[in-house]
């Protein structure tokens, strides 16, 4: 996982959601986006937030347990998500998927400057 | 940012089935954002014997977690008799407190008994002091985390949410996990008591319910398995997709009708000694008896059910519809809906008879 400090997050929420002037309906598409990550039954495990000040993407990286395959199924079907990177993990045995979710459409929603 | 073995702050492996104790409003404090409008002048207090009564019967029914608030509740005088005694009958014992009580030894015998002490914050010094109407409250409470980590095996921090809090979250989130907690409970702000005075055009934009949901979430990825964020706000796709949660209709299939600490998961005794659903403050009507009332707790059970269950659940089933056709929200605080929506109920029974 990215080491950060508690500074490090207050800086990133900060300028990405307070110096951003992000609108009512970008926070409202990746409220959505984070609803339906843990509605899986994902274990996040990090965030990208990527684009200074404002959003362009966000990346999730996720667990999934390899017995969870209708999670994946679900995620397949969302259109929210609009990059999906499967992998197998888990030594000496797979046991888990590790997901990696792109949410890109935030970007396309930017208001123009 | 450590990441050590997370520490236990609730019974592993058990649901918690919490039976939610405000044996008094007295208080050393007089918070602006208090829902209960706990102050110094109330004096009585619960009757102990009787608080016990209903917790060895609870136990029997499978409740196993005590939460005591108040009030303060290091000023209930037998504070140490009823967690000495919750504990005995195998509860979970936590703790909601100001922290600045803890110096004394009556507080220092009480810890032995207790699980888990939640400590309110509401932010900076400056902002602490000034919410609690006390100069020096912050400094005095930090001195309090200091005895409770000496004390207890667990500790967190329990903070009331205001629209701009979420600014202040990544700041909280890193003094709990600097000073070893392993919570921090989220909890937005109830216009009832004396917030509703304090606060009482101070409205949850949309925008900002949204920055919070998102705040925590991010902290949540950071931060956890070593400190445990709890946010009391649902989305309403998670409501949607997960009924059971929010005891929907469609899932009373999946509950023993018989088995009550199953239906309600939370059972409330106010500073009253009355019973109630849901959380402190819902409206009388649903009241499932009183800590004095000669009636063993499954026989007050038995006439909730018959007199009040069917009512309930319309008021569940009025919350999840009313949160699933609300096209102007998405982020909700449920329990606080249902709590508004039983005096509503009351009130449309009232204008009906």
């Amino acid at each position: 996982m990215e080491s950060k400090t508690a500074v490090d997050l207050e800086k990133d929420l900060i300028s990405h959601l307070a110096a951003a002037n992000m609108t009512k309906e970008q926070l409202s598409e990746l409220s959505k986006s984070i609803a339906a990550s843990v509605g899986s039954g994902f274990k996040i495990v990090d965030w990208w937030i990527l684009g200074i000040p404002a959003f362009e993407q966000v990346i999730i990286q996720a667990h999934v347990p390899i017995a969870e395959t209708n999670t994946l199924n679900k995620l397949i079907l969302n259109e929210r998500f609009k990059g999906i990177d499967i992998l197998r993990k888990g030594i000496p045995k797979p046991d888990f998927f590790q997901v990696k979710l792109t949410i890109q459409n935030i970007r396309s929603q930017m208001p123009q400057v | 940012m450590r990441t050590e073995t997370p520490a236990e702050t609730l019974p592993q492996g058990r649901v918690s089935k919490i039976i939610q104790v405000h044996p008094s409003l007295k208080c050393n404090l007089f918070c602006k954002h208090c829902y209960s409008s706990s102050a110094p002048q109330y004096k009585e207090g619960l009757s102990v014997k009787s608080i016990l009564r209903i917790l060895e019967e609870g136990a029997g029914m499978g409740y196993n977690v005590v939460s005591l608030s108040g009030g303060e509740p290091f000023l209930y005088r037998p504070l140490e008799e009823l967690v000495q005694a919750s504990k005995a009958l195998g509860y979970f014992n936590s703790i909601t407190t100001n922290g600045m009580l803890l110096r004394s030894a009556s507080a220092q015998r009480v810890f032995r008994h207790v699980n888990l002490v939640a400590i309110s914050i509401d932010g900076r010094e400056q902002q602490h002091d000034e919410m609690r109407s006390m100069p020096g409250a912050y400094q005095k409470m930090m001195e309090g985390v200091d005895i409770v980590k000496a004390h207890v095996p667990n500790f967190g921090f329990i903070h009331t949410v205001q629209p701009d809090s979420w600014q202040l979250f990544p700041w909280l989130a890193g003094l709990a996990v600097d000073k070893g907690a392993a919570l921090l409970h989220l909890h937005p702000l109830e216009l009832a008591g004396r917030a509703s005075t304090s606060f009482g055009n101070m409205i949850f934009g949309e925008e900002a319910l949204l920055k919070t949901y998102i705040t925590h979430y991010y902290l949540k990825t950071y931060y956890e398995p070593q400190l445990f964020i709890q946010l009391d706000l649902l989305h309403r796709d998670h409501i949607r997709d997960n009924p059971a949660f929010c005891f929907h209709a469609d899932a009373l299939s999946a509950c023993d009708l018989g088995d009550f600490s199953c239906l309600f998961r939370e059972l409330i005794i106010d500073e009253h000694g009355d019973l109630l659903p849901i959380a402190h403050g819902c409206s009388k009507r649903f009241r499932i008896g009183n800590i004095e009332e000669d009636l063993p707790l499954v026989e007050m059970f038995n006439r909730f059910a018959q007199q009040r269950l069917g009512e309930l659940m319309q008021v569940y089933q009025q919350t999840y519809d009313e949160i699933l056709n609300n096209t102007e929200h998405e982020i909700f605080n449920w329990a606080e809906l249902v709590l508004k929506n039983t005096f509503r109920y009351e009130q449309e029974l009232a204008c009906a008879g």
